[in-house]
């Protein structure tokens, strides 16, 4: 390992990050589910549409390697479904039939599909025969996968919380930054609009603007509405912190002195304020995209987000509301899970960031 | 010799990510009970480590690794402090009841939100059985004891209605009303200005031969520590150079590092000459050997190796 | 006669209601040391910071020498300010945060360069690679960050980055006052090769008495905003005359243990 007094800042503040074990792992874990994402068709057997009338409402299935004869296979399968319907209460049950063997291949030819929507393709991470099927979070009312479903719309409900955090980083340090280093009127007119901002409870505001979103529009316009939606409340917080650095790092006296030697402003806020406030920004972007993911969620879920046939998490929730599929079948909760998980590996993750992104803090200063 | 303190072979260490500092390396000395003792070094030194460790102030990822502070107060049996478990209640007596620390900014010791009477006050109560009227008392008397005029009104005021200098003399207030046995200063007039910096050593001076108390100096100043102290130890990086008296020590140093540093003063070489630096009176390899204290004749020691100690001392 | 650099005449400068700079008027001649010495609240910072238009004082004059004649900075617009800069600089107190943390020594030294147009990147090198030595810090300095050095080497820093575009004019600000005894004296000895060398002109703010004995020629004494005392620095210490000025020098701790500090008294003097 380099010399720690020879490291640059970006590396001094990596290696701090890596320490910080919570973090680093939530990193990990955050890119792994953002690449399953963006290759959801490879890595999940179906499409978001696919029906499966042989199993509707079905709960997810168990992955075995041991069969009924108690013989072990390396290829893992799964059960098929039997079907029968409770005569008391009307209920369709299924019941795992160990007759119905399914092998599932691995990399083998599944339903076609487009990845990205350019390229043709067949080959599915995993995938059983034509006439099986294999269904690990169960299925939804209509028949179709669930973890088809989950997959597919983690690629909308992972985006829109960075494109979200992305347009809430664009705003909020060029307004906070305007706002700290200019002062004057400028400073109090952009600090009002932060106020009243800021005292707007966030969900009524994102429901009327989502209401007021055109329902002819295309589902994509629709996708970036909600994203300028829900920045549109975050900016202030996060212009609110960029201006309190800016206002501090003025009098630091590296400042003064780039002044002194004749810098003109913008190479002041450019090469001597803007790198020394980056990293803690970044920070504090990154947790602001559990919050928009949260959002998204929330305004799909209640019907005024993101309408199906769009897939995200918000949208597949919106079949779990009420208590009874919650009696009946849990499963379609497993969105929720998923949410659940990614705004906590967000907020760990910004924890670690947070401590890596001042690599001066905790070092003795004499 | 009468120590009140007796430190031996401490070593402290810091361990973070980055790896292990050492902090202190085998200190040895003693605090002569009812004198001043100055720890004079330069940033680094581990002058304030020493201060810290004898208040059992280090906290990880500090650790004392090793050797012993014997603490032997008037009236009660000797005992090391570094040996003492972490919630002994010997070390909650000790802490402001027989030592007592003034620090170097006088704005953290105080509390912002609380009055200066409140606060001095709450140190009586600390440490003693009285009432919060004797305990009030006694604080404005000690207040007014250290020099600060119109006590009554400013026993009400908050820190921050005091200026820098009547700051420190509160905080001095607050560590002498329990009457401890040891009093340790670390820099306590380094952030203040050289008038104000006059007052309060003459205070500390004035207070020290007037109720006989020990006191530890820590400071980076050669002229404080000219002014005020009985006796001096020259810390370096870490190590003692040189044990001393006052006297003999700065008028007669023995270690170069030691004349190194009285040359470097601005003042003591003629005007229009150069300033010796370090450098320029001693060798920096010969300085990084850690060579034992030598205990010579008359008392002093020296970190030297012996074919450089004068013949005679 | 000696050559005038800098007329300042009537200088003002409030901050809320209390003067920080209060009617100073003072020459400053080429080729010297002026030391103003001050404690906290005498305004000698601020007075340092004026002068280089780091804040705009609010009345008074001050007059530069600068190489195309005679210029006056009180009123200067700052974008014509800014070509003066490469005849005045400063040195900062706190080599902690007087370097950009996240800029390399090179960058951090050549950057008055690039801010005044030298386009030409391997003469700037240069003109970085010359301005090392004369500070006399290493070659492989140029690569690394401010982190990585010490107090006394990154005011070396700093003195180069004040240097690197020939200017005839520092303003030293406490440059040696948070720096261990036998750094300072290291800086010191630096500062004053430099100005033989370069013909450099010191303003010298600075809190300890001694080292401003040390280096300067003449002395300015401020309290409260005024300036009480002035002169050659030799007569003001051994002679002074005003009581302020007794009570600081009468405040030196001496590191001779048998001289004993004995301050005067403020009440006495009438200084409250």
């Amino acid at each position: 390992m380099s010399d720690p007094v020879e490291a640059t800042p970006r590396q001094l503040g990596w290696r701090r990050f890596r320490r910080h074990r919570l973090g680093f792992f939530c990193a990990m874990l955050l890119l792994a589910m953002y690449i399953t994402a963006y290759l959801s068709d490879f890595v999940t057997p179906y499409a978001t549409d696919t029906r499966n009338v042989s199993a509707i409402n079905a709960p997810p299935m168990s992955i075995h390697f041991i069969d009924k004869n108690g013989q072990f296979h390396f290829r893992p399968f799964v059960y098929g479904w039997d079907r029968s319907i409770n005569p008391d209460t009307w209920a369709r049950e299924y019941r795992e039939n160990p007759e119905l063997v399914f092998p599932i291949r691995f990399f083998s030819r599944g339903e076609p599909y487009k990845l990205w929507g350019l390229i043709p393709l067949e080959t599915h991470l995993f995938t059983v025969q034509n006439d099986q099927y294999i269904h690990l979070f169960g299925t939804d009312p209509l028949g179709r996968d669930m973890f088809s479903r989950v997959i597919h719309g983690a690629r909308i409900s992972l985006s829109i919380g960075l494109i979200g955090a992305t347009l809430t980083l664009f705003f909020g340090v060029l307004l906070g930054g305007l706002s700290g280093y200019l002062g004057g009127w400028t400073d109090r007119i952009i600090q009002r609009i932060i106020e009243v901002l800021q005292s707007i409870p966030h969900l009524p505001i994102w429901m009327a603007l989502s209401a007021a979103l055109p329902v002819s529009w295309s589902p994509l316009l629709t996708y970036f509405g909600v994203t300028i939606i829900l920045s549109l409340l975050a900016w202030p917080g996060l212009a609110r912190q960029v201006r309190g650095r800016f206002l501090a790092l003025r009098e630091e006296e590296f400042v003064v002195a780039a002044r002194l030697l004749g810098a003109r402003k913008l190479r002041v806020i450019f090469r001597h304020m803007l790198p020394n406030f980056l990293s803690h920004t970044i920070t504090i972007a990154t947790l602001a995209v559990p919050a928009m993911i949260l959002g998204e969620t929330a305004l799909s879920f209640l019907g005024i987000g993101l309408r199906p046939p769009v897939v995200s998490w918000g949208v597949l929730l919106q079949q779990a509301q009420n208590y009874q599929v919650i009696v009946m079948s849990p499963w379609l909760l497993i969105p929720g899970l998923f949410v659940v998980v990614t705004v906590m590996a967000f907020n760990l993750m910004g924890d670690g960031l947070r401590d890596a992104a001042d690599p001066y803090s905790t070092q003795g200063q004499k | 010799m009468d120590p009140i303190i007796q430190i031996n072979d401490l070593s402290v260490q810091f361990r973070t990510d980055t790896g292990i500092t050492q902090a202190l390396d085998g200190i040895t000395f003693d605090v002569e009970r009812g004198k001043v003792t100055a720890i004079v070094g330069e940033s680094g030194s581990g002058k304030s480590v020493t201060a810290n460790c004898v208040m059992r102030l280090i906290q990880p990822p500090g650790y004392i690794t090793g050797g012993s502070i014997q603490c032997r107060p008037k009236a009660n049996a000797a005992f090391d402090i570094v040996s003492l478990p972490d919630k002994d209640p010997l070390l909650y007596d000790l802490r402001g009841g027989t030592i007592s620390m003034v620090f170097q900014e006088p704005m953290t010791a105080l509390s912002p939100v609380l009055k200066v009477g409140n606060q001095i006050s709450e140190a009586i109560l600390c440490h003693r059985n009285v009432t919060k009227k004797q305990a009030w008392r006694e604080a404005s008397d000690m207040l007014e004891h250290v020099g600060i005029g119109d006590v009554e009104r400013r026993m009400h005021m908050y820190p921050f209605e005091f200026s820098g200098g009547m700051r420190q003399r509160a905080v001095i207030a607050m560590a002498l009303v329990c009457n401890p046995e040891l009093l340790i200063c670390d820099e306590p007039t380094t952030a203040l200005d050289v008038t104000i910096q006059a007052e309060i050593l003459t205070l500390i001076r004035d207070l020290q031969s007037e109720l006989n108390n020990s006191v530890i100096f820590i400071t980076h100043d050669l002229g404080v520590v000219a002014q005020i102290a009985d006796y001096v130890v020259v810390m370096y990086q870490v190590r003692i150079l040189e044990i001393g008296s006052v006297h003999d020590v700065l008028k007669d140093p023995l270690h170069p590092y030691t004349k190194g540093l009285l040359a470097a003063i601005p003042g003591t070489a003629p005007p229009g000459q150069r300033l010796q630096t370090i450098s320029s009176v001693v060798d920096p390899k010969e300085l990084e050997t850690p060579y034992p204290l030598v205990t010579l004749n008359n008392g002093r020691k020296v970190s030297l190796p012996n074919n450089q100690i004068r013949k005679g001392t | 006669m000696k050559e005038v650099l800098l007329e300042v005449n009537n200088l003002h400068k409030s901050f809320e209601g209390v003067n920080a700079v209060d009617d100073v008027s003072f020459d400053l001649f080429r080729a010297e040391t002026l030391g103003v010495v001050g404690e906290s609240g005498s305004g000698k910072t601020t007075l340092a910071r004026c002068i280089l238009r780091a804040i705009d004082p609010d009345s008074g004059t001050i007059r530069f020498k600068s190489q195309n004649g005679w210029v006056d900075l009180h009123s200067l617009e700052e974008n014509n300010f800014v070509p003066l800069r490469r005849e005045m600089q400063m040195v900062f107190q706190d080599p902690f945060s007087s370097l950009n943390p996240r800029m390399t020594v090179r960058q951090i030294i050549e950057e008055p360069l690039v801010i005044h147009g030298e386009k030409d990147k391997t003469h700037r090198l240069q003109l970085v690679s010359q301005m090392l030595d004369r500070v006399q810090l290493a070659k492989n300095s140029l690569t690394r960050y401010p982190h990585a050095f010490s107090g006394g080497q990154r005011q070396r820093i700093g003195i180069a980055r004040a240097l690197v575009l020939n200017p005839s004019f520092i303003v030293c600000d406490e440059s040696v006052s948070a720096l261990d005894v036998s750094v300072q004296a290291q800086i010191i000895n630096l500062l004053e090769d430099l100005q033989e060398e370069l013909g450099l002109t010191y303003l010298f703010v600075a809190h300890d008495l001694a080292v401003v004995r040390h280096i300067c020629d003449r002395v300015l004494v401020m309290r409260n905003g005024k300036v009480v005392e002035r002169g050659n620095v030799e007569k003001v210490f051994s002679e002074p005359q005003e009581n302020y000025t007794k009570l600081l020098l009468s405040a030196i701790p001496s590191p001779d243990p048998d001289i004993k500090l004995n301050p005067l008294d403020r009440k006495s003097l009438g200084l409250e």
